[in-house]
This record gives structure tokens, sequence and C-alpha cells, in this order.
């Protein structure tokens, strides 16, 4: 198991050297990387925008403190013993631990640890940020709605129709964006969730 | 709701508390609109300049002095105050134009006009700007090993737009991307003073302090906006105003951060009042990956609202992938890796979508390829000096001469850097062009053709300010030069079957447009565009509408293995909603292992039919399973109509894997 979990740390975090090429047999990669993700243990379904995602309950994800952090210091930073590099999204670091923890956000000292997701139709993995959008069938519902959920410090776009809202550390993201989706008052809500991290193109 | 909207307004629980009312929905709490906006002109030469306020109260002002718009506003709306018009031979900058409402009149809106003074490239006293090819192309190394071969004059044709006088003045420009060096000697004079943004300490300061070894942001922004002066070298639009939005630099960016810097926030920071955003950025994807429906309505938003109302205009870079994407190498292929289609952002019609060419006039080893490209701009290849990096081919080809972090201890130039002397702050004739490290000859990418094209729409905005944001995107498209007039097309692996088609004329009535997935429509040609922008007839466009999406329903049609015939589904798009196309997308679901195998392409019922191919063969979907209401953007039908039956076609290129067609969908923007 560990073999398979390395092999797909390598080919997440070092695409250059597998590089897949055409006239190789580079399809063979899909299936690796298909067999790879369901070692990852697997929690609550979330449903997102526009696509669905299980929470992985020991992936977790840290951002570099700087440009000249490793993604293994950053690992160690938050205290990860035994944690296996996954790969990395611009500068946050996904990492697996052997214990397994709840959707949640959770503070190392300073450091945020972040919960993650798969998103169950690309096995793209996604970090969760902690906000939730949430679009109210009436904006003037906002406040309590957050209020009715623990939620705190939001952001409201109202020609967006829409608000952000970030769930307080020990709430657990997948229970309270199910809560949202079933509450009157809403229209709709997801958690967000960063697949990919816009890079200079 | 029609002027607030695109206005993110930042509310603690507290405010919410204030803004929740207890009203049924109809915003009955809203307050009366009691304020009035005015400032002050100055500098006028004559009559004949008119004011715009939220894109509809109109002023004409013909000495200095002061003004006031006779409508009133409320508290806490939004403001905007443009240059409708103005004479032909004036510029009017405008300060202090837009923001949230005070409860008080606003009185402090500086409108500066100045008689247009002209200038050539050559008669330049900034020391760089003879090596900046890509303003006027004369076969100039950039301090690379080698200047452009054959290549003079293909450039973004911006000499005789100095000449007219035109630098960009009064267009305020974000640069959405890593940071921006406020500082900057050769930046400074240009930026917004208090009008950027950090996302990292949340303030107004952008200047990069993460990164020590370059900010892209600052190198994007010197192209837009070096300013005309005795140093480094010149922007295309040399006196458009600059405002820096760190968005790459966070280490886990928000949507609602990324939201802020396209226009939807008014205040911390302010990206209400931006007429062009510059997006030098994407994602790198192998995966069909969806749009984010915020990020799409608030584009739309910026399009319907900013600008009061004429819509800002979002550029964005098409990809640097046509070789490799991601793990995926498509290398000899001859056919683009990562299409420009992959990056969901890029599907919008509300994107300028740029491709990069290089300084011998053809496209740019790296750039990104697809029918959601709009046109094409200087992005140059590597600048390097064989001497110092090893490199050769592209790599010694010159790149962009632009600015860069300050000072020798950081950024692409600096005295440990192994690309060019140059960039090391020497050279070894003895002219030392670069003492300081302020500036690089190393920058490229589309990320360096999207703000040669910002800076172009900065210069057409300024010669007609009352331009639409689709006023402006058919400018570039109608005045775009043919480059590279046989290259592209490539056949793939299929015999019978062209992958890529290159150059061709689609049928779009009276004047076909030429498009090509490497180029779009074309270089874009500064001199043509602005001359268009200033005798353009405005309304020409029709309203902007769209045809919802049209869908075949569900299919299960096989897609035959290694076959050129493929397999072919239509749709009939009924005349009436959209009569003149402006863009289209594709909505397509298909089941099969292995995407890389699949090219789509469409054909429109216009004429004989034009071909446009959204998703080639051999690409850097490769091994990516499966598309599920994945949507592609063309913008090769442009001009034509829609009405009639349009087919979709998918073949399978490779022999092994085969997959099934289930359904697709159209939808048609245009007017």
């Amino acid at each position: 198991m560990n073999i398979r979990i390395a092999a797909l740390c390598l080919l997440l975090i070092a695409p250059a050297a597998l590089a897949q090429k055409y006239g190789e047999s580079g399809k063979t990669g899909a299936a690796e990387r298909t067999a790879m993700l369901k070692t990852f243990e697997r929690g609550k379904q979330m449903k997102g925008s526009r696509e669905q995602y299980q929470h992985l309950t020991q992936v977790f994800a840290v951002a570099l403190e700087n440009s000249s952090e490793t993604a293994e210091q950053a690992i160690a930073r938050v205290g990860g013993r035994g944690a296996q590099l996954v790969e990395t999204k611009g500068r946050l670091v996904l990492y697996r631990e052997q214990t397994a923890g709840l959707a949640q956000m959770k503070r190392v000292g300073e450091t945020i640890v972040y919960p993650t997701a798969v998103n169950t139709r690309t096995g793209i993995l996604g970090v969760l940020t902690g906000v939730l959008v949430v679009k109210p069938k009436n904006m003037a519902d906002a406040v309590a709605i957050a209020s009715s959920h623990g939620l705190e410090s939001a952001k409201a776009y109202p020609s967006l129709h829409t608000v952000f809202y970030r769930a307080k550390a020990g709430v657990d993201i997948a229970d309270v964006s199910a809560a949202l989706q079933a509450d009157p008052r809403v229209e709709s809500a997801y958690p967000e969730i960063i697949e990919h991290v816009r890079v200079p193109k | 709701m029609r002027i607030r909207s695109g206005v993110a307004v930042l509310i603690a629980a507290a405010c919410l508390s204030a803004c929740g009312g207890g009203g049924g929905g109809g915003g009955g709490g809203a307050p009366a609109p009691t304020f009035a906006v005015g400032g002050t002109v100055s500098g006028v030469t004559g009559a004949g300049r008119v004011l715009q306020l939220n894109g509809g109260a109109n002023l004409s002002v013909n000495a200095d002095g002061s003004f006031k718009f006779t409508t009133l506003l409320a508290a806490g709306s939004v403001f905007g105050v443009t240059v409708l018009s103005q004479p032909a031979n004036e510029t009017c900058a405008v300060t202090n134009g837009g923001g949230a409402m005070p409860a008080a009149e606003v009185t402090n809106v500086g409108v500066s006009c100045s008689a247009l003074a002209g200038f050539s490239i050559a008669g330049l006293t900034d020391p760089l700007a003879s090596q900046q090819w890509h303003l006027k192309n004369t076969g100039q190394n950039a301090f690379a090993d080698v200047g452009g071969i054959g290549a003079m004059g293909f450039d973004v044709d911006v000499d005789p737009v100095f000449g007219m006088g035109y630098t960009g003045a009064g267009v305020t420009v974000a640069v959405v991307d890593s940071g921006l060096e406020i500082a900057h000697e050769d930046l400074a004079a240009n930026v917004v003073p208090g009008g950027s943004w950090n996302f990292n300490t949340n303030t107004t300061d952008p200047t990069n302090t993460v990164d020590t070894t370059g900010d892209h942001g600052t190198s994007v922004s010197g192209l837009i906006a070096m300013a005309r002066n005795s140093v480094g070298g010149i922007g295309v639009a040399p006196r458009a105003r600059l405002k820096g939005f760190n968005i790459l630099s966070v280490t886990a960016p928000l949507e609602s951060q990324f939201l802020d810097s396209i226009g939807a926030s008014s205040s911390n920071p302010n990206s209400s009042d931006v007429f062009t955003f510059n997006q030098s950025f994407g994602i790198d994807t192998n995966t069909p990956t969806l749009v984010d429906p915020q990020e799409e309505a608030q584009y739309l938003a910026g399009v319907t609202s900013l600008r009061g109302g004429k819509g800002a205009l979002y550029v964005k870079a098409g990809g640097n992938g046509f070789d490799t994407v991601g793990s995926v190498d498509c290398t000899g292929t001859g056919l683009t890796c990562e299409n420009a289609n992959f990056d969901p952002a890029n599907t919008l019609p509300y994107q300028i979508v740029v491709g990069a060419m290089n300084a011998n006039g053809i496209k740019a080893s790296y750039s990104t390829a697809g029918s959601a490209i709009w046109v094409s701009a200087p992005g140059g290849e590597f600048g390097e000096n064989h001497s110092v990096s090893g490199a050769a081919g592209v790599g010694v080809q010159p790149a962009m001469v632009t600015t860069d972090q300050s000072g020798c201890t950081k950024g692409f130039s600096r005295t440990a850097a192994t690309t060019s002397s140059f960039n090391k702050g020497v050279a070894p004739n003895g002219d030392v062009f670069n003492p300081s490290c302020n500036y690089t000859n190393g920058m490229n990418g589309t990320s360096s053709a999207t703000p040669m094209t910002v800076g172009v729409i900065a210069l057409i905005l300024e010669a007609n300010p009352a331009l639409t944001w689709r006023d402006v995107k058919h400018i570039l498209a109608s005045t775009a030069r043919k480059i590279d007039p046989t290259g592209g097309a490539a056949n793939g692996p299929l015999a019978g079957y062209i992958a890529e088609p290159g150059w061709a004329a689609n049928h779009a009535s009276p004047t076909p447009f030429n498009f090509h997935n490497w180029y779009g429509f074309g270089l874009v040609d500064a001199s043509a565009a602005v001359n268009m922008a200033k005798t353009y007839t405005l309304g020409q466009l029709g309203t902007f509408t769209n045809t919802g999406f049209i869908s075949s329903g569900t299919l299960s049609l096989a897609i035959p293995d290694a076959s050129a015939t493929g397999v072919t589904s239509t749709i009939s798009v009924p005349a009436g909603t959209v009569q003149v196309i402006e863009a289209v997308q594709i909505r397509v679901s298909i089941t099969h292992p292995f995407l890389g195998d699949l090219g789509i392409e469409v054909i429109s019922p216009a004429g004989a039919g034009t071909r446009s191919v959204v998703k080639n063969t051999e690409d850097g979907y490769f091994n990516a399973a499966n598309l599920s209401n994945q949507i592609f953007l063309s913008n090769a039908f442009y001009g034509e109509n829609p009405a009639g039956t349009w087919t979709l076609k998918v073949v399978d290129a490779l022999a092994g894997e085969t997959g099934t067609l289930t359904n697709w969908a159209i939808r048609v923007y245009g007017h």
C-alpha cells in the first residue's frame, strides 16, 4: 500500500518526471491514479457548486509561509508526524496523515490547517477554505442564516445575490453545508473548494 | 439594482443586521437619491466634450471650471464619471471618478484635459525603448542573442498612435496578478494613489515581498504603462493609470478576493472604476473543469455595469501549454496540448482571450491554441544569452523588455541571474543598460501578450470613451492582422482528417472574418484599431442577447474508433433571437476513457459551413475520462447568421478505447 501511495505522490508532485507522451504507454497512469485515490479514506459527501465531493478524512492542507519554505517544512511546521506529501496546489501543500479528522478548520499555532475533499467525478483533490457560499432567497435573511448555523464574518454581494460565510473553528463544513442546503430560507449553498489555483500564464 | 450591480458591499454581521430590515424582498428601505456628483474641469482646448455619470446622465462641458450633474444619487450607491466624448485633438483624464457614494455631495471629481501631443518611438529618451520590438519591430535582439528574422513591422503598430498623441490617458487598468511595485521608477507616475490592494496585508501597497526571484505583476504592468521619461522603456499606453490586485500571491486565495479583484468591490479594493482588467493567469488542468458560477456571474456583471454601463474589458491569457500541460507532453504532434478551452473562464464570451506571437512574426513556441482565442499579441520567446545560460533556439530569441522588481538582489534580473547579461545587470560589450536591475529582458508568455492587448484597449478607449465592451471586441477583431498565412494546419494521426485547419475565412456577411485557433482574428493592430474607434458608429451591434442552450436531447451515438468519419449530430437554431453571432458555446457530454483520443468540431449553417475545431485530438486531456456538460467556446463564427442546422462531429483518432456521444447543446451569443 505504501508503495502505491508513494507512486501516487510521485505522479502528483513530480509530473515532469513522469510525463506521459503520446505514443508511449502513459494511459496506464490513469488507472494507477484511480487506484491510488481509492486508498484515501473518504468521509461525508458534499454538494459543491457544480460538482459532488467527498471529504478525505486523512488528507489535510497547509499553506507555505514563503517562497523559500519547502512542502516538507510546511508539513513539519504543523506537526504532521509521519505525514506523506500528496501534492501541491500553488502555495497549498496537501499531505496525508495516519489519523483521520473531521471536515473542519483547525489551527496549529498561527497556522491554519485545511480539510480536503475529492471531486467524485474527476478525482481532483480540493482544499476546503472554510467558506460557505450561500444564495439566500431573501438577502434580508443573511444575518439570521448566519446566526442559525453558527457562521461568522460574512461578505455579501447583493448584485450576485450571494453571501460568503466563514465557518467557525470546530464546525464540520460538510454538516453545515448540508444544513444550509436544507434551510428553507436558502436557495443554494455549497462549500468553497479550491481545486485549481490560478498561476501566471 | 442596475447601478448597484457589480458592487460588493463589505458587511460584517453588524452591518448585515443593519441592512436586514425585514422587508419583504423589495428593498423598501433603500435611501433616496439626494446627493449630486461634481468636480472641476481643467485644460480644455475648446468646446465639444461630454461627461457622463453612470452611463446615463450626460453633461456638456465647454470651459474650465466646476461642473455638477443634475442627476442625484443615494448614499451607498455607486457613481462613475467617464468622458463620453471629447474633441479629436484633446485627451481628458478623470480622477476620483468613481466609488461608493458618500452621504454628501461629491465635489472632487477631476477632469484634466490637454491637447494631444504626438511623439515617435524613435524620438523617445527612454533608453530601453529601442529594444522593445513588440512596439516597433526592426529586427532588434532585445538583448538576446538573435533578433527577429524577416519580421520588420510584426509588432502592435503603436508608433502611429503615439504620433496622434494617444497614450491611454484617463484609462484605469487593473493588473490582477502577483503584485505591483508601486514605487518602481518607471511605474510610479502612473500608479493610482491608494488604488491598489494587497490581500495578504489588507493595505493599498501590493508590492511583492514574498517572491524574490521576480514579480510577475510588476513585469506585466510595465508592458502596459511604463511611463514616457528618461528611464527604462515605455508601455503601450504610457499614461494609463495602474492598479494592482495581488490575488496570485495569496496563499489560500478565496473566491471573494477574486471577485473583489474583477470589479465586484467598490472599496478595499475599489475595482469598480476599472476600465480594463489584465488577467495574465490561468489554471493548469488535464481534467475537464466547469466554470465557477460566481465568477461567471461577476464577469457578466462587469460587462453590464462597470464603466458607466458600457462594460469593462476583461483580457485574459490563453496559456503557455502548446507543447505540454501538466503531466502530458504533446511535443511532436503539431497540435496544441493545452487547449484555450481547458480553462473554463476562457469559455465565457465576456473575455478577450489572447495568444502570443514572437519577434519572427509567428506563434510563440509555447502559445496555447484554441477556438476561444480572440486575438494575438507579442509575447516573445525567452531572451537568453547562450554564454550565460547555455540556451539555444527559441531560448535565445527575443523576449519582452519590461519592468522588474527593483534592485540587483531580487527579481528576474539580479546579480545571481543565470539567463542573460541584461538580467545580470551587465553587458558583454560594455554598454550597461540595466545597472540597477530594475528591468528584465526575459518576460514572455501569453502573460505578456495580454498586457499588450490591454494597452491597446487603453488607447482605443482614450480615443473613443463611449465604446462598449462589445464595440472594443469588434474593433479588435475587425482590425487584427492576419499573420503567418500558412502556419498551423496539421493533419493529426488520422488519414483524411484535418485536426487543426489553420486560417479559414468564415461566412460573415458582408465581410468574412479570418480565424485561426493559433491567432484568433490575428495580431492586434493599435493604429488600425484606434483609427476605427475614432470614426466608429455607436450602437451598430444592437442589443446583446443569446439563444439559451438548445439541446440535442439524450443521445447514444457510438464514436467509431480510429475513424475520420466520426459521429455527427445536428441541432437546428431558429431564426430570430440572434441574427449576428458574437460567440458560440458548445456543451458536450461524452463517455470515453481517454479523452485525448477525441477531436470535436462544430460546423455552422452559414454559407458552405464554417468548421471550427473546439477540441483537437492528442491533447492534454489525454487520459482523463468523460465529458460531462463541458463547455467549449468558439469565436470562429463571428459575424455569421446562426439560423439553420448546426453539426457537431466527434472523431476518435487513436485505436483502442471507444466512447459514446450522449448529449450536446449550443448557445449562441450575439445581436
